[in-house]
C-alpha cells in the first residue's frame, strides 16, 4: 500500500468513523514477538504494510505521546517493559523524539517495581508517575468529578493505554479504559464506584477523549490493538470469558459498554 | 511532626514546566521542529511513604475468587480489588489484605476556637487542635474542603502525627481538646480511635466532626473515647444524599442515634444548598425526627452554602431562607437552632428556653456567657451543653501549628 498517510488529530469520535469496531488480536508467544506482533496488528487496523504509514496514521512527529501503562500489581502482573519499548521504537520510526514519549503510571515506585526506569532526562524517553501535578480547576461528567494529571491534560498530545488485561471483580474487567483512571487526582472515586456508567462517563470526559489514539492490551497469549476504546475493551472481555476457567461460571459483564457505544465513544465488537 | 522530603518539590516542577512547554507548543502551527521538554535532577522522584501503612480494621475476604476485600467500615461496604482503594481513598487491598494508608498521616493540623468545628455549646471559645487526614467517604458536590477530602493522600503534604506527637502538640500550643475535622475523620479509624483513646487518657476532650458515614460496630467502638461530636446532616432525603453526597441517610440517622444513646454531647449541621435541601418541609420533618428521637436541647446549625466544587454556580444561601428555615424550626420545639455564615444575625446568639433573654453572644471575635454553671445567668434555669468561664476572647483566625 503507498497511500498518503493521514493524520488525525482529532476527537475520539471522528477516528471511529474510520477505525470504529475495528480490533486486531495477535497469538504472542514471548517479548521477543512484540515488534512482529504490533506491526501484524497494523496491519490489521490499517490495511497498511508500511509501518512507518501504519503509526502514522495516529501519530505525528510533532505528537508528544503517552504510554499509560498500568504497574499496579507489579512485575509479571503488569504492562511489560518489552512491550511498551516496542511501542516506543514504532513511533521513534516516524519521527517522534525519544524525549518526547512519556511512560507513565499513577506512583513512581509502581513503574520501578515493575522495571522501568524513571527519567525526566532530555534526549530519552521519560518515564515518571502522576504523583501530584494536577489541574487547579476540576472537570465533570456525571458522577465524576476531579482533578486531570498534567501529563493528561496537557503534557501529552495523544495517548496509548497500555494496560495488562485482568478481571475485575467491580467493572468486570481492568482494561483500556480503567487503566486511564489513573490519570485522575481522585481515581478511587472511579475505581470503587459501583456505578454501571462510571466507565463511560469518564471516556466521555475531554482530555481524555481528545487525546485518545490507540488501546494495546496483553492477554492471555495475545496482543490486542484498536483505536476504538469501546472496541477494545469488548473484545478483551470476551477474551477473559473465554478462558478455560470460565467454563460453567457465570459470563463477566462489563455494563458500562453499551453506555459508551450510546455516547458515540465506540463500538461493542 | 515533620514536613514532606523536599525533593518532591523538584520533580513537580519538572512536570509542571513540562506541561507549560507542551501547551506553548501546541499553540504553534508548525510544531514539526520538537522542541526540548525542560529536564530535572534524576534523583529527584519520590516514593511513596509507607510508614503510614497499617492493617485496617472493619474487612472481610471477598467473596469472588479475585485477589480483593470487602471494606465494612462504612455502609458503602466497597469491593477493594488489589492495589485499589475504597471510595475514601485511604484504604487499600494489598496482598489480600486491607491496610490503611493514613495512620499517623495528617494533611492538615490547627489551632483554632471549637466554634470552628461548628459546636457552639461545647466548652465555647475553647482553643482547639484540629488535626485532618486526607479522604472522605462521600462526595458532597459543595465541600468546602474538597482539595483535601476528595483527594488522596499520596498527593497532600503530609504530616507525620502519631498519638504521641499530637499530643505533644496540643500541649505545646495549649490546648485541652483535641478534634478531628475538616475532612472525613472516620475513615482513618485506626488512627483516629489510637488518638482518641491517648487523648482522654491524659486527660483531653476529645471531638469529631463527621459526616456520620460509619458502620455502627466501628462507631460503638469509638464512643467511650468521645466528648462530643458535630454530625453533618446533609439534607433529610435519601435522594438528595444519594444525588449530592453519594450516600444514604439512614445510616447517618443511625450515627446520630448511636451517638445520643452512647451519651455524647451531639450538635447537628446543616448546610443549606439553595434548590437542593433547602425545602421547608424537609427542615420541618428533620426538626420533628430530632424532637421525637433525641429531644428539644439538641442545637442545630444552618450553614450557608459558600459556593465550591461542584456547586460554585449555586449562589450563597439567602439570609431570608436561613431566617425561614431557623424560624420553622424553633416553631417545631427545638431549643437551639443556630444561624451560620450571616453577620449580626438573631440565629448567631444562644437564648435561654425559658425566659427567652440571650445568654450567649457571638461575634467574630468574642463569645459573651451568662450561662453560670450551666444555668441561665438570669433564670438560673440549666441550658443544655458543656459550659465553662463567662467570657471567652477568641484568637483571630486559626494558627498553623506546622
Amino acid at each position: 500500500m503507498s497511500q498518503e498517510p493521514i493524520h488525525f488529530p482529532f476527537a475520539l469520535d471522528e477516528r471511529l468513523w474510520f477505525f470504529g469496531g475495528k480490533v486486531a488480536h495477535i497469538p504472542i508467544a514471548s517479548a521477543a514477538d512484540f515488534s512482529f506482533a504490533l506491526d501484524e496488528g497494523m496491519l490489521s487496523l490499517t490495511a497498511s504494510d508500511d509501518p512507518v504509514d501504519q503509526w502514522s496514521y495516529f501519530f505525528s512527529s510533532s505528537d508528544i505521546v503517552g504510554i499509560k501503562v498500568n504497574c499496579r500489581l507489579g512485575l509479571g502482573r503488569s504492562t511489560s517493559p518489552a512491550l511498551v519499548a516496542a511501542i516506543a521504537e514504532k513511533l521513534t520510526a516516524i519521527g517522534v523524539p525519544s524525549d518526547r514519549i512519556i511512560v507513565w503510571d499513577r506512583r513512581n515506585a509502581d513503574l520501578s517495581e515493575c522495571g522501568f526506569q524513571l527519567s525526566t532526562r532530555s534526549g530519552a524517553m521519560r518515564c515518571f508517575g502522576v504523583e501530584d501535578v494536577f489541574e487547579e480547576e476540576i472537570e465533570e461528567a456525571g458522577e465524576i468529578a476531579g482533578r486531570f494529571s498534567m501529563i493528561d491534560s496537557r503534557l501529552c498530545t495523544a495517548m496509548i493505554s497500555v494496560p495488562f488485561l485482568r478481571q475485575h471483580p467491580i467493572e468486570g474487567i481492568d482494561g483500556c479504559v480503567h487503566n486511564l483512571f489513573d490519570g485522575l487526582e481522585n481515581a478511587h472515586k472511579l475505581n470503587a464506584s459501583v456505578s454501571a456508567t462510571i466507565a463511560a462517563e469518564f471516556l466521555s470526559m475531554r482530555p481524555v477523549r481528545e487525546k485518545w489514539r490507540l488501546g494495546i492490551m496483553e492477554c492471555e497469549g495475545s496482543l490486542l490493538l484498536s483505536a476504538d476504546p469501546v472496541a477494545l475493551d469488548s473484545a478483551g472481555l470476551a477474551q477473559l470469558n473465554r478462558r478455560p476457567e470460565m467454563q460453567g461460571k457465570p459470563q463477566l459483564e462489563c455494563s458500562w459498554l453499551e453506555t459508551a457505544q450510546d455516547l458515540g465513544l465506540g463500538l461493542i465488537q | 511532626m515533620n514536613e514532606p522530603d523536599s525533593q518532591h518539590i523538584s520533580r513537580r516542577d519538572f512536570v509542571k514546566a513540562a506541561a507549560g512547554t507542551a501547551c506553548a507548543m501546541a499553540g504553534v502551527a508548525s510544531a514539526e521542529t520538537p522542541a526540548s521538554l525542560p529536564a530535572s535532577s534524576p534523583a529527584s522522584f519520590p516514593t511513596s511513604d509507607e510508614s503510614f501503612v497499617r492493617e485496617a480494621s472493619y474487612w472481610t475476604p471477598y467473596e469472588g475468587d479475585l485477589t480483593a476485600v470487602r471494606c465494612r467500615l462504612c455502609p458503602h461496604h466497597c469491593i477493594v480489588p488489589e492495589r485499589e482503594r475504597g471510595l475514601c481513598g485511604v484504604r487499600e487491598c494489598r496482598d489480600g489484605r486491607l491496610v490503611t494508608l493514613v495512620y499517623g498521616r495528617a494533611c492538615k493540623a490547627v489551632v483554632v476556637p471549637i466554634e470552628e468545628r461548628n459546636l457552639w455549646h461545647f466548652l465555647p471559645g475553647e482553643r482547639t487542635l484540629t488535626v485532618a487526614a486526607a479522604g472522605c467517604n462521600l462526595s458532597c458536590r459543595g465541600c468546602n474542603e474538597w482539595q483535601f477530602s476528595q483527594s488522596s493522600p499520596d498527593f497532600q503534604g503530609t504530616i507525620s502525627a502519631d498519638p504521641g506527637s499530637i499530643l505533644q502538640v496540643a500541649r505545646t500550643s495549649e490546648c485541652d481538646v483535641l478534634a478531628f475535622g475538616i475532612t472525613e475523620p472516620v475513615v482513618a479509624w485506626e488512627w483516629l480511635k489510637d488518638c482518641l483513646i491517648e487523648a482522654r487518657g491524659a486527660g483531653m476532650k476529645t471531638v469529631l466532626s463527621t459526616n456520620g458515614y460509619l458502620a455502627g460496630d466501628a462507631l460503638s467502638e469509638l464512643i467511650p473515647h468521645l466528648s462530643a461530636v458535630k454530625v453533618d446532616l446533609k439534607g433529610f432525603n435519601d435522594d438528595y444524599y444519594q444525588t449530592y453526597c453519594m450516600g444514604r441517610l439512614e445510616p447517618v440517622l443511625e450515627t446520630i442515634l448511636a451517638l445520643k444513646k452512647g451519651g455524647v454531647w451531639l450538635e447537628i449541621a446543616w448546610p443549606v444548598v439553595p434548590g437542593g435541601n433547602d425545602k421547608e418541609d424537609e427542615a420541618v420533618a428533620a426538626a420533628k425526627w430530632i424532637l421525637d428521637k433525641l429531644g428539644r436541647d439538641v442545637p442545630l446549625h444552618f450553614l450557608r452554602h459558600d459556593p465550591a466544587y461542584r456547586l460554585k454556580h449555586v449562589p450563597e444561601t439567602s439570609r431570608r431562607s436561613l431566617t425561614l428555615l431557623r424560624k420553622l424550626c424553633m416553631r417545631e420545639g427545638l431549643h437551639h437552632v443556630y444561624v451560620h455564615g450571616v453577620d449580626d444575625h438573631e440565629g448567631r446568639k444562644t437564648y435561654c428556653p425559658s425566659c427567652l433573654l440571650p445568654v450567649v453572644l457571638r461575634s467574630a471575635n468574642r463569645i459573651e456567657s451568662g450561662i453560670d454553671k450551666g444555668r441561665c445567668g438570669a433564670c438560673h434555669s440549666p441550658i443544655a451543653g458543656v459550659w465553662k468561664a463567662p467570657t471567652i476572647q477568641l484568637g483571630t483566625g486559626s494558627e498553623s501549628v506546622v
